[in-house]
Formats: C-alpha cells, structure tokens, sequence
C-alpha cells in the first residue's frame, strides 16, 4: 500500500501533518478526455511540450535510454501524461481543458512513500490547491464529499427534505433520471396520486385477477422513493429519479403476496421494456441462493438490467440476531440493499450476509429507517421503515448514475459500490457502504 | 418485507401428486430454439402459465418436475416460492 505524502514535510504544531502540502515531483499528470487524438502533437500544440515519447515507444526502444532520453511521457491506453511544464505551459493545458477533444485536467504529480499516516486529508487539499493556484474556479472536492467517515452525523427530515434523500446527495445532484427506465416490482402503484401527474408511468399486473392499482401501499411508498417528484404538491422531498420514466409491475398481491411465477414475469417485461433499474422490496426467507434469481439476475445484466433487491428484515440486533439475506437478494447477480438510520448505523432488523455466501451478501446498504414517502390516497403520505426503503432509494440513485454515465448493467453495479460513502459497520452488514448520488 | 412458506420440493413432487408451481430454467444453448423447448415441456406434462424470452425461462405447473428435467435445454427445475411482505399498517416494512 503506498500513499501520497511525506514524512520529510515539516510538522504542526500537535505533530500532525494532515495540513501540510503533499509532496510534488514537480512535473505534472495531464488527463485527456476520452477520444482526444494524438496526444503528443496536443501537448506540443497546446504547450510547446516537444519531447515527448509514447509509452509504446519506451517499451519498443531500450527502455533505459528512452527514459533518459525523453522527461514527457505519455500512456495512451490510460489516456494520460506525464510532462514537465512550467507555470505558463501548465496555464495553457489547463485552458485548452473545454475543449472536447483535448485535455480534461492538470494535477501535479505525487510523491507515493509507503504508508506511515493517512495522509488522504493532504493530498485533497493539494489537489484544491492547485486549482487555487491556477486560478481555477471552485473547489476540487465538492464540501460534502463525505470523506471525513470519522465525523459524527445525524440527519433529519426537514421542512423541504427527508433524511434519506440529504444522506445521500439526491437534491444537490443535477441528474433526475431522465429517459432511464425504472421498474418497481411490488404491490402496484396509485396512479392517481397527486405528485405524479404528468409522470411517465407504464402499469403491468402479474397477479392473477388484480390490476396494477395499489390495493396495499407497499408499492406507492416504494415508488415514491425512487421516483418522487423534486417538488411535491405539499411536504418534503422524498423521491430520488423525479425524471425516471416509471414502470410499475405489480407482482404482489393487495394482500402482499407474491410467487416466483409473478416475479420472474415482472423481470421479464422490465428487461424486455429496456429498463435501466430494476427495484424489488420483496423476498422471502429462504437463507440460501435461490436459482432461478440467479439465472435472472445474470441474464437481466447481460441485456444492460440492474435488479436491486431488498436483503430482508429479520435480523433483531438487539437480541445479537443477526439475521440472513433472503432470496432472491441473495443471488450474487442481484444487488442486495441493507437498511441504515439517521446516523449510517445498520438498523435493528437489517439482515446479514449470510455466513457461507459468496457473492450473495449484502452489496450496498441505503436510508431505511422512518422513511418518510407517497402513500395511495387519501392518506398520501407516510414513514415506514424496513430494508423495502432502502431498496428503491438505491434504485433511484442507480438511476441518476445511468443518465449521468451512459452505463448499464455490470458497469452500473459497479460505479454503485465504487463511488458509494464507506461505513464504518461491518461489509457482513453494508456491503461496500451507502450508495451517494453522481 | 417478512417471512416465507417454502413449497413442496419438486424433487419430491413425482407420480400421482398434486400438480406445484415451478420455474423452468432453459439453457444458454437453447434460448434460440425457446418455442421448441416449451414444447417439448408441454408434451412432458408441464402446464403452461408464461414463456419468459427476456429471461429464457418458463413458468408453469407440474405433477412430474424430474420429467421436466430430461428434456432438452433444459438447465433447471425450481419449485416456486412465495414471497410476503407485513400488512400495510405495520410500521417496519
């Protein structure tokens, strides 16, 4: 493990060096947008950079002599350089940054020691540092990046906002979900429901002699959560993809009732109907893989689905019952969501991982406590809790980050986990943390 | 979201028994020959409830699941499950 930073840099006062500047080479990592062509002569054209060799060249050349000979360096597979530049050469890759085809970003490059502190504080403000220094506007680090795990937090519903939707960033994202397809397999949906008029909505009934209207809520409190609007008629924000177009599949009966006939049906049309997201607060206790899940679950990847699951409610903490998740969350190929509380502590009935699973463990965890959302009318609005809430915020959120990335499927799960907030609780128990908005 | 009824076990379910629902799971090799699967189910005794082609799988009901199993493309035959979630004035969900 290596980290950026330096034990030579002179201390503060307490001893810390958290506050120092990092430790720089000097020279500077130049980041191309994706695409830009001929990265040399860019650098050349852009900052007078003229020697510069390609990563290529080096391992064709004797690499001893090649490095000697050339400072600039740069990695076409990565899209990336390395360049010794002046302040002004710096100045010039840095505006030449709007094109589309040329330089996305300048930072300077680190020295890596192996680690003897966290020295992660230091190398963010390097990074805001340099935008300082360039005269760059903003900051690098947006302020609630939620780096700092260590600090203790505990969010409210607000007069304008649920917790669940601060804690995760949904209402200082810029993305809505916009032409992504979000499936919510569950009790239906009241279609009548003020805060959704005007929505794209696609209704589908999977239950034997019941329409797809909302005999139970279940549905509508899911719904409302992962596709809320930004602005409801009265009350806060509770819903994260206010753009999403919404496919509700009501695969459970009023009575709250479902078979695996109704679900695999469900998932079927959702995949078939091209939907991006595919949320189900549903499941059943059986603590082991579940096949047909996985089957879905893999060939609803392959054709660019996600299917979030719910990883069940039957731990009871409080008696060191941990639980275990049910299918069919516990499907390696289904993202299985556990339930947090305002203060991103694992609730009370949130399920485990299951001791001998691989891969059908919780994978991501989301606000899942007194969560406030839709309700069929005339009751319109309510707060339940369960990991059921927890899912379709994830749903919602994955939303968000397949309008802003373009990706589905496996990528989709996997920008989830990577840019999600790590918690200090078990993986058994939050996978790889609370998935944040893009 | 609360517990289950797990079903019969279709491994269980031969003979004369009292037909169970079951999820037919059809090979990677045989999803472009799906109809021809289903009908080879059909003539196998599995009742017919939906063909699944997003997800190449069948639904259905069945006396004899092992009969199932030695059809052609087929990779799996798997009793239903039912899934419950709490009444609706439950707090936890």
């Amino acid at each position: 493990m290596i980290e950026p930073g330096s034990s030579s840099h002179p201390t503060g006062p307490g001893g810390g060096t958290l506050a120092s500047p990092p430790e720089t080479t000097g020279r500077f990592i130049v980041l191309f947008a994706e695409g830009a062509e001929a990265p040399g002569s860019l650098l050349r054209d852009a900052a007078g950079l003229t020697d510069v060799a390609t990563s290529r060249q080096l391992r064709e050349d004797d690499a001893s002599d090649a490095t000697a000979q050339s400072t600039d360096t740069v990695f076409e597979n990565l899209g990336m350089g390395v360049v010794s530049a002046d302040p002004d050469q710096v100045r010039a890759l840095q505006e030449s940054t709007r094109g589309a085809e040329g330089v996305l970003s300048v930072h300077p490059e680190l020295v890596h020691h192996v680690r003897t502190h966290d020295y992660l504080r230091g190398y963010v403000d390097g990074v805001g540092d340099l935008g300082r220094r360039l005269g760059a506007s903003g900051s690098a680090v947006p302020p609630d990046s939620g780096t700092d795990t260590a600090a203790p937090q505990f969010f409210r519903d607000a007069a304008d906002l649920t917790w669940g939707i601060q804690a995760v960033g949904a209402h200082v994202s810029t993305w809505s979900g916009q032409g992504i397809g979000v499936a919510v397999l569950d009790t239906g949906f009241d279609a009548g429901h003020p805060d959704f008029a005007g929505r794209s909505v696609t209704m589908q009934s999977f239950v034997p002699g019941e329409s797809a209207h909302d005999g139970h809520g279940h549905g509508t409190h899911c719904i409302g959560t992962a596709c809320g609007p930004r602005t409801p008629t009265t009350g806060p924000r509770y819903g994260v993809a206010h753009g999403a177009d919404i496919f509700v599949g009501k695969v459970l009966s009023n009575a709250g009732s479902g078979t695996d006939g109704g679900i695999l049906g469900g998932i079927d049309w959702a995949v078939g109907s091209g939907c991006a997201v595919i949320s189900m607060s549903l499941g059943a206790d059986v603590p082991r893989e579940h096949p047909p899940y996985t089957v879905a679950g893999k060939r609803a990847l392959d054709q660019g689905s996600l299917i979030v699951a719910a990883a069940a409610n039957n731990a009871m903490r409080t008696d060191l019952d941990f639980g275990f998740v049910g299918a069919p969350a516990n499907s390696p190929h289904i993202l299985a969501v556990g339930a947090l509380n305002q203060q991103l502590d694992v609730t009370y009935f949130s399920a485990r991982t299951l001791a001998d699973a691989r891969g059908g463990g919780v994978d991501v965890a989301g606000p899942g406590y007194q969560v406030y959302s839709s309700w069929p009318t005339p009751t319109n609005y309510r707060s339940i809790s369960g990991t059921s809430m927890a899912t379709p915020h994830v749903a919602g959120l994955a939303a968000l980050w397949a309008e802003a990335t373009g990706y589905r499927g496996r990528e989709l799960w996997s920008i989830l986990t990577q840019e999600s907030r790590r918690l200090l609780a078990p993986s058994l128990d939050v996978g790889s943390g609370m998935v944040l908005a893009p | 979201m609360t517990h289950e009824e797990d079903q019969e076990d279709p491994d269980v379910t031969e003979g004369e028994e009292p037909t169970s629902l079951v999820s037919v799971t059809v090979d990677d090799e045989h999803l472009d020959s799906l109809d021809d699967v289903v009908e080879a189910l059909r003539g196998r005794g599995l009742g017919v409830d939906s063909v699944l082609t997003s997800l190449g799988m069948v639904t259905g009901r069945t006396a004899d699941a092992a009969a199932l199993r030695e059809v052609e493309g087929v990779a799996a035959v798997d009793a239903q499950v039912e899934h419950e979630i709490a009444p609706p004035e439950d707090d936890l969900q």
